[in-house]
């Protein structure tokens, strides 16, 4: 399968995070934080060591502790200060720009 | 598309889900002794669950009519629950879309008592509509296949992108000047010019009275 190219970069660069905590928000409301396990090309997330930030909204899910997300369910992936590589961020993106 | 979950009576002869053999669909898991439960319904079971290469297919021991259907497509996340708090067995929970969420007719005629079961007793044969339905447990009586369980289910969701142009954009993209042009504010204004010039040339308002002369 041939991946738009801003998802291809994506999944590149969620790759460098697996490992660290990120929080992943979805398109029902529900943010999940948790270690980033793995990414796939259609940027499906699993985590691990999750816990859920609006707890008192869906206290049910704080009995979770991996899960996978769906990537076409994903809004947005909160990223850890540190996990943001800022010159790495740009080369990508202007390689992209180019067509690279 | 995702539909979210839909109910099943029937079943092959081996007793299993009919396959979608056009979606060259193939079973990739079999559990026996699995319990369903539905949003906050209570546990139903014993059941089969049945992880397809794209489906989620539960069928009742029971009652050769009943089972569930969810396919991966509306199956948005899932995950292992231990905690005896959220749910005295451990279990799978998922989360479902049903696609068109706030579905109007659950919104408007939302009176939940009684909604499911006109669909078994008298549809036999047709497919019942448990779109409204967006949280989904599976309890296997043997708790340690929870983790292969877990695994399976990541795997066949990954054999499931979403068809490509299906998402639902926050920004929608625009691909030629037709599409561009028809979505200017104001785009056929160039007609509504002609409409008025021709209203100001035909529209007996605009003209000027003669009230006195056809008065008389």
């Amino acid at each position: 399968m041939l991946l738009p190219g801003f998802a291809m970069l994506f999944f590149s660069y969620f790759k460098e995070l697996v490992g660290k905590e990120v929080t992943v928000e979805l398109k029902n409301d529900l943010a999940i934080t948790g270690i980033l396990h793995s990414v796939d090309q259609y940027l499906n997330i699993k985590l691990e060591n999750t816990r859920v930030v609006d707890e008192a909204k869906y206290p049910h899910m704080l009995s979770v502790k991996n899960c996978f997300i769906r990537g076409s369910v994903v809004r947005y992936v909160q990223l850890p200060p540190d996990g943001v590589d800022v010159d790495i961020l740009h080369d990508a993106t202007r390689r992209e720009a180019r067509g690279a | 598309m995702a539909r979210g979950l839909v109910s099943v009576n029937e079943r092959s002869e081996d007793g299993g889900p009919f396959l979608e053999t056009v979606n060259e669909e193939r079973i990739a898991h079999v559990q026996p002794s699995v319990g369903i439960v539905l949003g906050e319904s209570p546990a139903e079971q014993p059941g089969t669950l049945y992880v397809t290469t794209r489906r989620l297919v539960w069928l009742s021991d029971e009652d050769v009519h009943k089972g569930y259907v969810v396919d991966f497509l509306s199956l948005t996340m899932h995950a292992i629950s231990r905690d005896e708090d959220a749910y005295p067995q451990p279990c799978i929970y998922s989360q479902i879309d049903g696609g068109e969420d706030e579905d109007e007719e659950y919104e408007e005629d939302g009176t939940d008592d009684g909604a499911e079961e006109p669909l078994e007793s008298e549809n036999h044969g047709s497919v019942g509509d448990f779109s409204h339905v967006t949280e989904m447990r599976l309890v296997p009586r043997d708790a340690s296949s929870l983790d292969h369980l877990f695994q399976v289910l990541c795997d066949c969701a990954a054999l499931n992108p979403d068809p490509e142009g299906e998402q639902e954009g926050e920004g929608d993209w625009f691909f030629n000047e037709d599409e561009v042009m028809s979505n200017v504010i104001g785009g056929d204004r160039a007609n509504n010019h002609v409409d008025l010039a021709e209203l100001l040339m035909q529209d007996p308002r605009f003209e000027d009275a003669d009230e006195e002369e056809s008065g008389t």
